[in-house]
């Protein structure tokens, strides 16, 4: 255990240099709550429908304080870690230490989140318990809420690792993670909550990983599900993970032999 | 003069491209990237529109003409000004000296000697939408309004960039208001209403550089155009202002910032 | 004594694109690269045994570094055998890595942003060492090295030499059977330099920790190393004790002087006079022949000297000089 308590120690503390990043979003997430909010208002005002898509004007507020909550609870990005590494030579630094490349990157990642809790997300949760009145669910939907954002954390791990592992091949791959982010944005619920797009749309996204991160776990907190969904939920977004650890271990193989010249 | 500085630019874009092909895929994606970027958004809106017709008095094609504006000014400000947003990267880490030297305007060149060859996609994106939805009788118009909306956005940079002369360490802080400011821009300014409404016509400068504009090419209001104008040439003044007070402090070494 | 390290016909050939300067020349390379082929080993065979500080010198580009590269897990052969702590380096990784110290002269292995107290303690935790073994051994570094303040301020503000002690010491906290040194004294004053040979000569009288050292520094490897491997051209030219070669090719000195006043031309046995103009001498000395303090003792009585630099023959020579004998080996 002491190996990776040491690391994510190393990403916490990181982290706390790097605070001035932290009072950024300070300003970031107040500001992007009030663009939705007059965009809604007014939407909910003009068509003078009580819900819509499935959202209440209130719930569909509260949709976009819970999409900033996981938003930064889940934020990610190792891959810009691993290129930057990649492209100045320091990843043998890692790869010289006696711990797998994925689970270092992971402690440092898991020791940055709880940075990120301590001093961005308790705010935000405080803020929105006393002054937003979001409501609470019951204590069961709670939990599975908790779980369900654990999950996603270790999705969005696994999943920009594999985004990540491209650099090995590129060396550059700010462009792709670019291409991620907007689509990221837009499947995972942060831009609009999915109930918007056409059923077929959103059946397929059910097999997808995106709206594992963001739209589900809103709407557990949200109980738009029946307890039998979310327990299909939870596993299918449990398989997303298996299946990107494997790509993710698969793959580095690969990368590592790549970037070790293996094959020459 | 204007051949000179279109010489020199040429320069600069050949820099940046070269650099780019240093990592052909990378480069590649990058240009589909900015595009696919838009289209998002585009398809955000449209699923919007398909379903409600109308936000806060607004339809599709205003908010396609609101994009092909944005992108415009975006990427014209990025292909002839690619320092607009390293301003406050600049003075920190005492780079100025270099421009200092030069016996030129030293915003200006601050700003003209880099160029961001992506923006060029942007750029494209933006001349399409405004074909689709632009009519011929508003051309000259729209021209005018794509120059305005630009230069606030570059004072806006140059504003938030200067905040490095005085805090020293405002590289995100500058970066994160000009991105802040442009995705208030990036919404109806009719949803607005009240108090924010009028911050974002004042403190904050967004709802010039996208909702005024789109308000006047749907219906022109002498007035309005006239208060953009005014608006154009007040930030742009306050802008440089600020940037050469902040490099009075620069020169006469006041900055507290040391680097090692 | 046993050996350590067991390396069997190693060889490695780089693929690497060229490309010519100038915008069409970039275009052109998006569509089109053309590689070349680099052989950078050619079948290198060598043994270390435990204990041993074995010297790993040649001229840049001569191998060492992909040597390194090899022996520190991170490079795949394109053929040969490589056995270093029982394993094989590229293939068992992270049980290899563990009883491994590595430090490299050019990369970055310290928290950039983070004191390097901080690394040290995430040594502790990723090699897992007792706290109070811990402490005794960073006290015992830091006392030597004199990093006791440096150590608390972030990496990013340190001079390259304290870096590299830094280093050092994050490279051996954890004990390691085998350290690699790949340019350690990069960026070290020469006082720095004493203390950080003496160190390492320490460390391994007390650990038994074998040492491989890789460096361009004639003094250096004559401080440290009893045993030196010459790589050159991706072969292995001199394999074996430091003192049988030097008596053979280091039997040369270079004497620079600077002189106060104009000079006569300068003459004495067993000397050749490289270079001489108004106010600079340069000679070559024999010391199989002549004793340096001889030579000094000449000039002293001869001229008004300003100056005098004593220096070795630059590792390129001495592999030249190899070269030239007859059949490339000594």
């Amino acid at each position: 255990m002491g190996k990776f308590s040491g690391l994510s120690r190393m990403g916490f503390k990181t982290g706390i240099v790097y605070r001035a990043h932290f009072f950024v979003s300070l300003i970031k997430i107040p500001l992007t709550l009030v663009v939705f909010f007059y965009l809604w208002r007014s939407i909910f005002m003009f068509s003078g429908e009580e819900i819509i898509q499935g959202y209440t004007f209130a719930e569909m507020f509260i949709y976009y304080v819970l999409s900033m909550l996981v938003g930064t609870l889940i934020y990610c990005d190792v891959d810009a870690w691993m290129n930057e590494g990649i492209k100045d030579g320091d990843v043998v630094g890692d790869f010289l230490r006696p711990v797998t490349y994925m689970k270092q990157l992971f402690c440092q990642y898991f020791g940055l989140r709880e940075l990120t809790f301590l001093i961005e997300v308790i705010p935000i949760m405080v803020v929105s318990l006393f002054f937003l009145n979001v409501p609470l669910p019951s204590l069961l939907f709670g939990m599975l809420f908790i779980l369900a954002v654990f999950l996603a954390i270790l999705l969005n791990y696994f999943f920009t690792f594999c985004v990540g592992l491209t650099a090995f091949w590129l060396k550059e791959i700010q462009g792709i993670r670019r291409v991620k982010t907007a689509v990221m944005a837009f499947l995972e619920g942060a831009l609009i909550p999915l109930t918007f797009f056409p059923l077929i749309f959103q059946s397929v996204f059910k097999y997808l990983p995106f709206q594992y991160l963001r739209f589900v776990p809103i709407n557990i907190f949200l109980e738009k599900y029946a307890l039998s969904e979310v327990v299909v939920l939870l596993s299918i977004q449990t398989v997303w993970i298996l299946i990107f650890f494997f790509i993710a271990k698969t793959v580095f193989k690969l990368a590592f032999r790549k970037f070790a010249g293996a094959g020459i | 003069m204007v051949v000179n500085h279109l010489r020199v630019h040429w320069e600069y874009l050949k820099v940046a491209l070269s650099t780019a092909m240093e990592y052909k895929i990378n480069f590649i994606i990058q240009v589909l990237a900015m595009v696919f970027n838009d289209v998002v958004w585009i398809i955000f809106w449209l699923i919007f529109f398909n379903r409600f017709q109308n936000v806060g008095g607004w339809v599709l094609g205003d908010m396609l003409m609101l994009y092909a504006i944005i992108t415009l000014s975006y990427g014209l400000s990025s292909v002839f000004f690619g320092n607009r947003n390293r301003i406050a990267e600049i003075v920190n880490q005492g780079k100025l000296d270099f421009y200092l030297a030069l016996p030129k305007n030293v915003l200006f060149h601050v700003l003209i000697s880099r160029s961001s060859f992506y923006g060029l996609g942007d750029v494209v994106f933006g001349i399409i939408l405004a074909f689709i939805v632009l009519s011929l009788a508003s051309l000259s118009l729209f021209l005018i309004l794509v120059l305005a909306s630009t230069s606030i956005l570059l004072s806006v940079a140059i504003l938030s960039g200067s905040l490095a002369f005085f805090f020293g360490n405002a590289e995100a802080t500058s970066r994160n208001i000009f991105m802040g400011t442009l995705s208030l821009a990036s919404y109806p300014l009719s949803v607005y209403q009240g108090v924010t409404k009028f911050i974002l016509l004042t403190i904050i400068p967004a709802g010039f550089i996208s909702g005024v504009p789109v308000e006047l090419l749907k219906s022109f209001n002498a007035q309005w155009f006239w208060l953009t104008i005014g608006f154009v040439v007040l930030i742009f003044s306050i802008a440089t202002f600020v940037f050469y007070r902040g490099l009075k402090k620069y020169e006469s070494g006041n900055l507290m910032y040391v680097r090692t | 004594m046993t050996s350590i390290i067991t390396v069997k016909n190693l060889k490695k050939v780089y693929k690497t694109h060229t490309r010519k300067e100038g915008l069409s020349n970039a275009i052109k390379s998006l569509f089109n690269r053309k590689y070349e082929y680099k052989q950078a080993l050619k079948g290198i065979s060598f043994e270390i045994e435990e204990g041993e500080i074995v010297g790993f010198i040649g001229p840049n580009g001569a191998g060492k570094s992909t040597t390194i590269k090899a022996l520190s897990g991170f490079l795949y052969p394109t053929s040969g055998e490589v056995v270093s702590l029982g394993f094989t380096p590229w293939k068992d990784r992270v049980d290899y890595v563990a009883n491994l110290g590595v430090v490299l002269g050019q990369k970055a292995q310290l928290w950039w942003d983070l004191p390097a107290i901080d690394t040290f303690y995430l040594s502790k935790d990723v090699y897992g060492i007792k706290e109070s073994t811990f402490k005794s051994r960073l006290n015992f570094m830091v006392k030597l090295l004199d990093l006791e303040k440096v150590m608390h301020t972030p990496v990013r503000d340190m001079s390259l030499g304290e870096r590299m002690k830094c280093k050092l010491v994050a490279a051996l906290l954890h004990n390691p059977k085998l350290v690699l040194l790949d340019e350690p004294s990069i960026g070290l004053d020469v006082i720095a330099k004493d203390k950080f040979r003496d160190f390492i000569k320490l460390v391994n009288k007390k650990y038994k920790t074998t040492f491989i050292i890789t460096t361009h520094d004639m003094q250096e490897i004559e401080r440290l190393c009893k045993k030196i491997i010459i790589i050159n051209n991706g072969q292995i030219v001199y394999d074996g004790l430091l003192k049988d070669i030097k008596k053979k090719y280091l039997s040369n000195k270079f004497i620079d002087v600077k002189l106060e006043t104009k000079g006569e031309k300068f003459k004495l046995r067993y000397c050749k006079v490289v270079e001489q103009n108004e106010y600079e001498i340069k000679i070559e000395v024999n010391t199989t022949k002549i004793k340096v303090k001889e030579v000094i003792n000449s000039l002293l009585s001869n001229y008004d000297v300003a100056d005098i630099l004593i220096s070795d023959p630059p590792i390129e020579t001495i592999i030249q000089q190899i070269f030239r004998s007859k059949d490339g080996k000594v």
